[in-house]
């Protein structure tokens, strides 16, 4: 109830801002920044790169405010893969960066029944919990971290000592697997 | 829509992998390509954000620093100035574009003025801000759409120094704003210097290029690399500009 009421705020605010309303933009800003810029600083893992990716996300949502679809799923998961690809691409660019395997120890599977970080439909995070849960763990490892802290296959086949090739049949029989049992569910 | 066929699994996979963010570089343009036109790939990738938007939770919230909402606001307030292309501004025009055109050899005189169509009513402002003493003088109020001016520019052809006053003019980060004489007519624009970011005036050297009598010259700013055009003449956009107008 309360999800589809904040779905329709974002909504509402996004319409305004495909008009230029500035106001429209600072509450939007004020409603979600945090969100993405927790998302992006995850990836980047710096504070100085992750404020300009920010920065440059919302001049994106800014500008292509009108391609949002109502249709086609929640804001915020539009404006968090808005944010998510600004900062691989920049990530990307940067190229070398230290990589420790076992990020902060926390268990993201633990973390997504985690009431705290929900935005989500609970039955849908249930259902990924679920589906993740049932890959071997090198694969959900490669998948979850690939995610959500933004590792290239380079990085993965470094942590996980294989070769790239080997990284690449995993995430994508990983992801093969998710979307069949996701879509089963 | 959603009924539809489903994609070929390597498209699948592709898409997956788009989202997760593991392509290399050929392959992610290639996925960029498809994006904009294969509206059954983009909808597999707008289900991949949907199917994987959960892990994103599992992010704790970080509250950014002020600094990004400040610079988003100086952002908008120089897109704002700028146009989008094909808009034609009636006080911002893009120089860079127009270098062609002086370039050429055949210029309608008056086609830049027309572009600077800016013209700013002297309002007896610049007598009150410079207080001038005796003497002819040139004044540019420079602004940018209706706005309140954003620097006064002014010019004792006596000595050639032209000062420049910085009323409101917003200096984007890491850029300088690099004020031109722009002569009514086919020549290019003139580099007078640069506006200094901490100063409230500038003095900038005399230059014996620009004829501030003339009819129908102004002043543009633009936006230019840090330490100025590395061209000598304006690349970036033109955020202020003013015709020149004898003070009494």
């Amino acid at each position: 109830m309360q999800q589809s009421d904040a779905k329709a705020d974002l909504e509402h605010l996004l319409s305004r801002i495909s008009k230029g309303d500035r106001a429209a933009f600072q509450a939007l800003y004020s409603a979600t920044s945090a969100k993405l810029f927790g998302i992006v600083l995850r990836i980047l893992k710096e504070r100085d790169s992750a404020s300009e990716v920010l920065q440059e996300t919302y001049l994106k949502i800014w500008r292509n405010a009108d391609r949002y679809e109502a249709a086609s799923g929640r804001p915020v998961t539009w404006m968090a893969a808005i944010a998510r690809n600004t900062a691989i691409d920049a990530l990307r660019q940067r190229r070398e960066r230290t990589l420790d395997a076992s990020e902060d120890g926390d268990d993201p599977l633990e973390r997504i029944a985690d009431e705290r970080y929900a935005r989500v439909d609970p039955v849908h995070r249930e259902t990924l919990r679920g589906c993740l849960g049932e890959l071997e763990e090198a694969l959900r490892g490669c998948v979850v971290q690939a995610y959500c802290d933004g590792y290239s296959c380079e990085e993965l086949a470094r942590a996980y000592d294989m070769p790239q090739a080997t990284i690449k049949t995993w995430l994508r029989r990983g992801l093969m697997r998710l979307k069949e049992c996701m879509d089963r569910e | 829509m959603t009924d539809q066929t489903p994609l070929p699994e390597d498209l699948e996979g592709l898409a997956g992998e788009y989202v997760l963010g593991t392509l290399d570089p050929n392959e992610r343009a290639e996925a960029e390509r498809l994006l904009a036109a294969h509206p059954g790939f983009a909808e597999a990738v707008r289900r991949w954000e949907d199917r994987l938007s959960p892990l994103s939770d599992t992010t704790a919230p970080e509250v950014p620093p002020d600094l990004v909402w400040r610079n988003l606001e100086a952002s908008l307030d120089r897109e704002a100035s700028a146009p989008a292309e094909g808009a034609t501004g009636a006080e911002v025009i893009d120089l860079t574009r127009r270098l062609a055109f002086w370039r050429g050899t055949a210029v309608a005189a008056g086609a830049l003025a027309a572009g600077l169509a800016g013209f700013v009513l002297f309002s007896g402002l610049a007598e009150r801000v410079f207080n001038p003493t005796a003497g002819q003088r040139y004044v540019a109020v420079v602004n940018r759409g209706g706005e309140l001016p954003a620097l006064i520019v002014s010019v004792d052809p006596a000595d050639g120094v032209v000062k420049v006053r910085s009323l409101a003019a917003e200096q984007p980060q890491g850029k300088s704003l690099e004020v031109w004489y722009v002569a009514d007519g086919a020549e290019a624009p003139v580099s007078l210097g640069l506006v200094d970011a901490k100063a409230s005036t500038t003095s900038l050297h005399p230059t014996r290029r620009a004829d501030y009598a003339r009819k129908g010259s102004a002043i543009a700013i633009s936006v230019e690399p840090e330490g100025g055009s590395p061209t000598g003449l304006p690349t970036g956009p033109v955020v202020y500009s003013g015709k020149l107008v004898k003070a009494e």
